[in-house]
């Protein structure tokens, strides 16, 4: 068992939630300690399973996975029939249910595809290779209405920002820190007014020309 | 002239700190930059030189000696890079398809095991990994504390690891 103070922001530090500062003393910390680098190891091959598959992991069909295994076995006895009609009737009320359309319990909408978690939005602007710096991100919102957190990183570089519309510009001292030939990634998240997830673009690669 | 630290156990250095650097390396430049292993072992002799030369004085751990040497040397390689590619285009490295498909089947492997997981530890990891949702809000789907959604992906993480270890290597290390 890992009793380390640092064990708590494991997940953090993946998950690309902490300050500059954070991330370099976390990061110091794991050239000390075996056991946090062990569970960022572990967290971060769990974390890129899901990423990659957890449209087939989290879809209902793999929900319902045991009911097919009772059919398997034969003729399913009475009560299964009697669970599987509740489980359905459960499902239609969870999806018409007003209160259950955004925030009520776990989400049963599955993602549509692997790489595309949420609902699917796309990056438009920059991609590929560039002539110059970007000076702006720019994506087809998803629907109105929606929050999009923005985030741009590379080697020696992570930034994020907010907007309610398409498009952000980058900060002058952001776009300064742009090298050439190197790889850069962006990525947007728009949520509901509420707070909740409402969908996540694929990452879109940029480099400028050297 | 300073001396050598003569309690440092070089090789044991060496292989413990291997994956550490490689982990930060990896990071930082992206798991497909072909100079990944280069870069490791030049810290990795970068490091053990300063030892046995005495440059390493122990006033601070040795794990903080080798993550600012790494830190330097990833900055330095940076500098470097971005400076050639100003002149030289470089050529794109293709991806080595026999590593890409090993990686491939152990995720595929992970997933299947994630999904055979309770569905209690199944939907904080979709809320809170998948999704991406915060702490807070994921705790607030499934009503629990946030001290509960990361002691459940701890745990859920215990499971995988009695379930898989012997299939995945990156899932063992030792004294497990």
């Amino acid at each position: 068992m890992n009793n380390c103070l640092f064990r708590r922001r494991v997940d953090d530090y993946l998950l690309d939630r902490m300050s500059a500062d954070d991330k370099g003393r976390f990061e110091e910390h794991l050239f000390q300690c075996g056991r946090c680098f062990r569970d960022v190891s572990e967290h971060e091959a769990v974390l890129a399973a899901v990423r990659k598959h957890g449209g087939r992991i989290f879809a209902p069909d793999a929900r319902t996975a045991p009911a097919r295994r009772i059919s398997r076995r034969g003729f399913p006895p009475a009560w299964a029939y009697a669970a599987s009609a509740a489980a359905v009737l459960l499902a239609i009320w969870i999806g018409f249910h007003p209160g259950n359309r955004d925030g009520g319990g776990v989400p049963l909408t599955p993602p549509s595809s692997d790489a595309i978690r949420g609902g699917s939005m796309e990056g438009i602007a920059p991609a590929g290779v560039l002539p110059a710096a970007p000076s702006a991100l720019e994506w087809k919102p998803a629907e109105e209405g929606l929050d999009y957190t923005v985030s741009l990183s590379g080697p020696g570089l992570a930034w994020s920002g907010r907007t309610a519309a398409g498009r952000i510009e980058i900060p002058p001292d952001i776009r300064a820190k742009l090298v050439p030939g190197i790889e850069y990634r962006w990525k947007v998240r728009a949520f509901a007014p509420q707070g909740g997830l409402a969908a996540v673009s694929r990452e879109t690669v940029f480099r400028i020309a050297p | 002239m300073p001396l050598a630290r003569p309690d440092i156990d070089l090789d044991q250095m060496a292989e413990e700190f291997r994956p550490k650097i490689g982990f930060k390396v990896r990071r930082q430049l992206g798991p497909s930059n072909p100079d990944w292993e280069d870069l490791v072992n030049e810290i990795l002799a970068q490091a053990v030189d300063k030892i046995r030369s005495g440059e390493f004085r122990g006033d601070s751990a040795v794990g903080t000696f080798i993550y600012t040497i790494t830190i330097r040397r990833i900055a330095d390689y940076i500098r470097h890079k971005s400076r050639v590619l100003r002149h030289v285009p470089e050529p794109s490295t293709p991806a080595d398809p026999a590593e890409d498909a090993e990686r491939e089947q152990q995720l595929l492997r992970l997933a299947d095991a994630v999904a055979a997981l309770a569905p209690k530890y199944k939907a904080v990891l979709e809320l809170y990994y998948f999704r991406e949702l915060s702490r807070e809000e994921t705790a607030r789907r499934l009503g629990i504390s946030p001290a509960q959604v990361s002691e459940r992906t701890h745990y859920a993480q215990r499971l995988l690891r009695r379930r898989l270890g012997g299939d995945f290597p990156f899932l063992v290390r030792p004294g497990d």
